[in-house]
């Protein structure tokens, strides 16, 4: 009996790829949200709004059917016993399991000042966070959104457009400081800017003030306050580590785990959100919960290990498609790319290419990460030589590694 | 319902039935169809609903968006054929498609 804790990106995916790779034992998801599995990335992107419960859905009803997955929905897993190889439910039941996957994910951390329960705050994590947000949007109010990352300014777009006056309270000048490159961040600066979103830079933020259990404004540090009709917090997300925790498993911002993504405990696997490789990072993305997931499922099923993949990131801000491929360090040394309406920077590390932002960019996106994926080094010289194009650089790549794969 | 002829990687033909207006991959994640994972739910942002549109169906679809051609520029066994199936949705003058996985046997 294979049991999932977790029905996400990535407790979902290890389900389907444990059938595709022929698993035919039992194989149950337990999840502790009553919804039909869904994708989170178009929560902050349009609020969810516009799809059906099969679109949004990460498999229709009937995958679950015609693969012979249990769902066990609504129903959180309370405890492990690692020992014993048992799970306790909220309800008390007990389900003993020979193999188990934690896929717990992370949530949001929150912001811990007063005030925060207010009706009107919110922040998104899930689907009933996201129509929470939608039924909040009424034109000509205003919305203050806590930190310029990721989904601060997915919303604050979203909000944006739909006639909503935004204004963002942020840690550093500029947003996303901490994910990608100057060059990239001041595009994105611009952008915010042309859509009529105010930033105000450095403004850590004290409390929240209401009235009648509603939100009515923003205390920031240095005494001022901002009317506001609604608040959302984007201020970054922690895993959801406790269970692993309890049962005495090795935890440190996320469930450890060796390469193989077996956690300290024999028989539990941890991935996605929630599982971090030992002395490496923990990655929050929809790719990477996917790749572990597939990864775990070839290994229980004795198939070859996948050939790693280069973690890649999207991101819609308004009409800006931002597209990440690598992990970019502070101290790479960045080159832009002249692109046709849109904008791509190239990060170099030990002269070497090592990642690439793109904006509104997609061919560059694919390009690089055909290059990266297929770890043929692309020298900083000869990305720098004149009249270097780097989508005619792929495919010639990709030729070349479909002829050696042909000649072998 | 609109039916679909689909060929899997290991060039077993299956029946896909779906609703009309739905697209092509929800009536490829329903039926459990091995090597389509689609990470981005549809969103033209992943790559990974790739499949193959017989050739006397592929000009009766509509054209790619840009955005869909950008990615599979570069996609793996990318042809003629190649398109999005999260980008495809099913008219009812879509009935009886035929659609492989990229690579099928
Ligand atoms: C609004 C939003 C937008 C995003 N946009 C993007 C994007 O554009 N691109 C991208 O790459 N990534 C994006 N991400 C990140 C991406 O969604 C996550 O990386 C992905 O969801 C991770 O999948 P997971 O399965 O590890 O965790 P999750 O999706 O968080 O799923 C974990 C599940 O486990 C359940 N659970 C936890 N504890 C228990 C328990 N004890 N018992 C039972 N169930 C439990 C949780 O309720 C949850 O349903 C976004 C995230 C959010 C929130
Ligand atoms: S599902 Fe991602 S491009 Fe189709």
């Amino acid at each position: 009996m294979e049991r999932i804790v977790g029905a996400g990106h990535a407790g979902v995916q290890a389900a389907a790829s444990l059938r595709d790779e022929g698993f035919d034992g039992d194989i149950e998801l337990v999840s502790a949200e009553s919804t039909l599995p869904y994708h989170r990335p178009p929560l902050s992107k349009r609020f969810a709004e516009g799809l059906t419960d099969e679109a949004i859905a990460l498999r229709p009803a009937a995958f679950y059917a015609t693969q012979d997955i249990r769902l066990r929905r609504g129903t959180a897993v309370e405890e492990i016993d690692a020992r014993r190889q048992r799970l306790t439910l909220g309800s008390g039941k007990q389900l003993a399991y020979d193999q188990l996957i934690l896929a717990t994910g992370a949530r949001n951390r929150r912001l811990a000042v007063p005030g925060e329960e207010l009706n009107g705050i919110v922040s998104i994590r899930d689907l009933g966070d996201a129509y929470r947000l939608a039924s909040s949007v009424v034109i000509g109010t205003r919305a203050f959104v806590v930190g310029a990352g990721y989904l601060g300014l997915e919303v604050a777009a979203v909000l944006a457009r739909r006639g909503v006056k935004v204004t963002i309270a942020a840690s550093r000048p500029l947003p996303l400081s901490r994910s990608v490159s100057e060059g990239t961040a001041k595009v994105l600066a611009t952008a915010l800017r042309e859509m009529g979103i105010e930033t105000i830079v450095g403004a850590d933020v004290a409390g929240f003030e209401g009235s009648r259990h509603r939100v009515t404004g923003v205390r920031l540090g240095d005494g001022r306050l901002c009317a506001t009709e609604l608040v959302v917090i984007g201020i970054g997300a922690v895993p959801s580590i406790e269970l692993a925790d309890h049962a005495g498993l090795d935890v440190d911002d996320g469930i450890l785990v060796d390469e193989a993504l077996a956690t300290s405990a024999a028989n539990i696997s941890a991935i996605g959100d929630c599982a971090r490789l030992r002395g490496g990072a923990r990655l929050e993305s929809v790719a990477n919960a996917t790749f572990q997931a597939r990864r775990i499922a070839a290994q229980f099923c004795g198939k070859p290990d996948l050939t790693p993949e280069t973690p890649w990131f999207w991101s819609d801000i308004g009409e800006l498609k931002l597209k990440m491929v690598g992990v970019r360090q502070p101290d790479d040394v960045v080159q832009t790319l002249a692109v046709n309406d849109g904008h791509a920077t190239l990060c170099f590390r030990d002269q070497q290419l090592a990642a690439v932002e793109t904006i509104n960019a997609n061919r560059v996106h694919v390009a690089a990460r055909r290059i990266l994926d297929a770890g043929v080094p692309l020298g900083m010289d000869v990305a720098n030589a004149p009249g270097f194009d780097i989508v005619a650089h792929a495919k010639a790549l990709a030729a070349r590694v479909a002829e050696s794969s042909r000649a072998a | 319902m609109i039916e679909i002829n689909f060929t899997e990687a290991d060039g077993n033909r299956r029946i896909l039935s779906a609703d009309p207006g739905s697209t092509l991959l929800n009536a490829i994640l329903g039926a459990g169809i091995k090597g389509i994972v689609a990470e981005c739910g549809g969103g033209c942002s992943c790559g990974t609903c790739h499949v193959h549109v017989a050739l006397d169906w592929t000009g009766r679809l509509p054209a790619p968006a840009d955005d869909e051609t950008d990615m599979l520029s570069l996609a793996e066994d990318v042809t003629e054929q190649s398109r999005l199936a999260c980008q495809i949705r099913l008219a009812p003058e879509l009935n009886g498609l035929s659609v492989a996985i990229p690579g099928a046997a």
